[in-house]
Formats: structure tokens, sequence, C-alpha cells
């Protein structure tokens, strides 16, 4: 137990600290709800929606390496993180051929219960389509 | 052999509780990258201009910013429980811990009033009747027209005119929908549509008069283009209510000039049976006439009241819970559901794990339990983190 209690006291212990991480996690949160209100979505919507997910990127940063203490620990953190993250972003990727592109590309199903009609389709089924 | 005793080494150098709590959370982020991913992809494929804004699906933005600063605090609270524990503090580290749980319980009170607003408003996954329609369209007419008869008790004009009989010639009007505004509503615009569209060939037309109910059920905003829709289709209803009392009167005239004639004839005169043989045309006429200027003058009465200067749409006004049309609406709800339906169950599971943790003695040799509950329930934050800007922001 003595050697156990070794291994994790290699953390700061500073109570004050986390409250400043807390401080900062909020100041954080409050950047974001005033850029979905300024001008800068009405003028620049996608550089809005880039930054806003770019602070809760940050965000889940500090959480992850001070709350979680990752920042702390020794090299078996990127064994469990690193692969898990890749492969979720593996699973976002591959969503895109079928799911991402479905307003580019319809099948004529969709064309015909699409809620608005835009894209482009191929000669076959539009003359699928017009079949119909 | 002897001179190298055999010594325990850990391969990885934290406790067991711990690896283990990690490894769960490395699924967890695979979990939860596949629900907020598909999220993403669906949004970003969605036709442009289509994907639902936050104002129309009762997204409160306030009330996001308010479980994003809860669930912050919370986490710096069971941080402090952790930190309390270490130092031998137990008392301090129960109350950290209690308070953590009390700011969990408070993000579900909030998720609680979110989701109140979205069933209130007929937004939620619907298997057995669709509420929500990616367009306007004959299906979507004879939807609410539908719900209007079925949840509303509304009835058709047409249905009622079958056991209708017309009392004698000059009569008023028999059928009045004014009282009950459902009806009105029905009659007046629902099944006007409907037959309209089963008559007109312009697409044009077709879409303004499908784009119109669509936005009177569901928009609160108004705006120029279909008010001018809705006066220039008062107008003409009008002209036909106008058109039809000249003729009802016209008819009638001539029936009265029958039945004169009838009055003064043998009853076994031959003209006497073709006189009675008009007069029945002509009372039918009639009948239909009636009906057909009730219909006008129910359209008329409709405009004024559904179309004309309102402020609110009529799902909001009147609480009638019609099918809506948001286009991509059914894909919202699914998404926002299993999002954040997940995500609160996960909180719910934080609760119940801490509330087991605050029945024992929070002491040092504790720490390693409270930081593996510690860990789950910051990831849970860390989730959350990237669901308010998706969901409220964006």
């Amino acid at each position: 137990m003595a050697e156990k209690l070794q291994i994790e006291s290699n953390q700061p212990s500073h109570g004050g600290r986390w409250f400043i991480v807390f401080a900062v996690l909020c100041a954080l949160t409050a950047v974001s709800f005033w850029v979905a209100n300024s001008q800068l979505m009405t003028e620049n919507r996608l550089l809005g929606q880039v930054l806003m997910l770019a602070i809760s990127c940050g965000k889940a940063l500090i959480v992850v390496l001070c709350f979680m203490h990752l920042w702390w620990e020794r090299a078996w953190k990127f064994a469990v993180t690193i692969p898990a993250l890749i492969i979720a972003v593996i699973l976002t990727i591959s969503l895109i051929p079928d799911v991402g592109y479905r307003g580019i590309r319809y099948s004529s199903v969709r064309l015909k219960f699409a809620p608005v009609e835009s894209g482009e389709s191929d000669n076959a089924m539009q003359t699928s389509r017009a079949k119909e | 052999m002897e001179q190298f005793p055999l010594k325990y080494q850990p391969a990885v150098p934290v406790s067991n509780g711990k690896l283990a709590i990690w490894l769960f959370l490395s699924t967890e982020i695979m979990f939860f990258s596949a629900l907020i991913g598909s999220y993403v992809v669906y949004r970003l494929g969605a036709a442009p201009g289509t994907w639902p804004t936050p104002a129309t699906m009762q997204v409160v933005e306030w009330m996001g910013a308010l479980n994003t600063t809860i669930l912050l605090a919370s986490s710096a609270a069971i941080v402090m429980a952790l930190e309390m524990a270490r130092h031998s503090k137990a008392r301090a580290a129960k109350g950290w811990l209690v308070l953590t749980m009390v700011l969990g319980i408070a993000f579900l009170v909030v998720k609680g009033f979110e989701y109140r607003a979205k069933f209130e408003h007929g937004l939620f996954p619907d298997v057995k009747k669709q509420q929500i329609f990616d367009r306007s369209d004959d299906y979507y007419v004879s939807a609410v027209a539908a719900a209007l008869t079925e949840n509303l008790g509304a009835t058709t004009l047409v249905a009622t005119s079958g056991t209708e009989s017309l009392p004698a010639s000059g009569s008023k009007v028999v059928l009045t929908n004014q009282d009950d505004p459902a009806r009105l509503f029905l009659n007046g615009i629902v099944e006007w549509t409907r037959l309209e569209l089963s008559q007109t060939t312009d697409l044009s037309r077709r879409k303004k008069l499908l784009d119109g109910l669509a936005e009177l059920i569901h928009s609160n905003s108004v705006d120029e283009e279909t008010q001018a829709f809705w006066r220039a289709e008062l107008e003409s209803a009008k002209k036909q209510v106008t058109e039809f009392d000249q003729q009802f009167s016209q008819v009638s005239e001539e029936l009265k000039g029958t039945q004169a004639k009838l009055s003064g004839l043998d009853k076994e005169s031959p003209e006497h049976k073709t006189l009675t043989e008009s007069a029945k045309v002509q009372t039918a006429e009639l009948t239909q006439l009636t009906r057909q200027r009730n219909v006008l003058r129910d359209r008329v009465a409709a405009i004024e009241k559904f179309c004309l200067d309102r402020k609110k749409s009529l799902n909001e006004q009147y609480h009638w819970h019609l099918p809506m049309v948001i286009p991509n609406g059914n894909l919202w709800v699914n998404t926002y559901f299993m999002l954040t339906g997940f995500h609160a169950l996960h909180v719910l599971f934080g609760i119940v794990a801490m509330a087991v943790l605050a029945l024992l003695s929070l002491g040092p040799s504790r720490a390693g339990l409270i930081e593996n509950v510690a860990l789950y329930w910051h990831f849970v934050d860390v989730v959350w983190i990237f669901l308010f800007p998706l969901i409220y922001l964006l």
C-alpha cells in the first residue's frame, strides 16, 4: 500500500489551483457563448463555428490534463487514449461516404423524399425518376 | 536464480482499478465519438440551410450555458473531494462529494425542463404518428386533417352534410363552424387546401398553398409574401361568396316561381309532374349552393381569424399539436435525444456511484476509489463540453 501511495503521490496538491482551472473553464464557456451571440456569426459563420469548436477542444484538454491528472501520468496514458482517439476519428470519417454525401449524390428514393431538392444525382437516377 | 529474487513489477505504474476505469473510458471515447460524429456528419451532409435552427427546436442557449457551468463546477468539486481525502480530511471530502452530487442532480433538473419544452411542442421521435414532416405535400395535408378530426374531434362539412336536410328555400346558413376554431380551421383552410390541390396543376400555386398551411401551423414569424398571398385568397373567397349569393337568390327566386305555379295547378295534370321534377332539381341545386357557400364563408372567416395579423403559430396559440413541417426535423430530434439521452444516463450513473461512495468513510485509503469515480465524472463533463456548442450554439 505504501508503494502504491508513493506511485500516485507524484501529483500536485494545491487546492486553490483547481479553482483557477475552474475559473478559466467558465471564462472559456463565456467566450464561446459570446461568440455565438456576436456579429461574427452573421458576418463569418464558419469562422465563428470553428472558433467555438476550438474553444471546446481547449476546454476538454484542460479538463483531461488537469482534472483527470493526465498531465502528471506516465507514458501509459498514450497507450490508453491515442488508439481510442484514432478509432474515434476513423469511425467518424467512415460515415462520410454514405451519410455525409447524401445531400450531394442522391439515390432515387432519397431524391423522392428529400426535404429540399438539391445536389446532383447520377444520370441513371434522373432517368429513373423521370420514368416515375 | 537465487541471486535474482523475483520481485513484482507492475506493467503499468497505476492501480488496477485506475487502469480499468481508463480502459473503460477509452471505450467510452469511441462510443460518444460515434454518436457525436454521426450527428456532425448528418448535419454537414444536410442540404444547405435545411438543418433546423435552435429556435425552431426549442433549444434555449442560456440553459445550455447554465448546464455547462453546473457540470464544470461539479468537476471542480469532485477534484476537491479527492484532494481532501488524500489529506485525511474525510468530512470535508464527503462535503465536496455531496456538493458534486447536488450539482449533478441540478444538471438533470435543467435537462428535464428542456425535455419538457420539447415534448410539449411535439418535438420528439414518434414511431406511431408522424409529427414532423420533411416537406409540405399532400401526405402532410392529410396528416393535418387526420389530426384535427381524430385528436380534436373536428368534423368536416362533407361528413356532416350527408345527413343534413335543407329546410325550405331561402333558409339561413345551416352549418356554422365559427364557434369551434378547430372545425373552422379544418373546413376553412385544411379541407380547402386539399380540394384546391386536387384541382390545380399549377406548381407554384400548389407550393404556396402547402407552404402557407405549414407556416400557419408551426412558424411564429410572419413574412410579407405569405401575408400578401392570404390577402389575395381572402379577396377571391369574398368575391366567390357574392357570386354564390347571387346564384342562390336567383335559384331560390326560380324555386318560388315554380312553387307558386304548382299551387295553382291540378295535381293530376302532366304539367304538375314536370314542375315537381324541376322543383326537386332546384332544391337540390340550392342544397349544393348552400353547401358551397358555407364552405366559402368558412374560408373567409378562417382566413380572417387565422392567417391575417397573427402573432403566434396555431400550434402555440391553440395547443393543437398538429403535424409540423421541419426539414430534417426528424433527424434532428433523433440525434438530439440519442446524444443528450445517453449523456444524461451517464450523469445518472455517476450520481448513483457517488451516492454509494458517500456511504463510506472517505479517508486516504479510499482516495483511489474516489479518483476512479472522479475520472468517470470528468469524462461525462468532457462529453458535455462538446455537446454544448454543437447543439446550442452552432
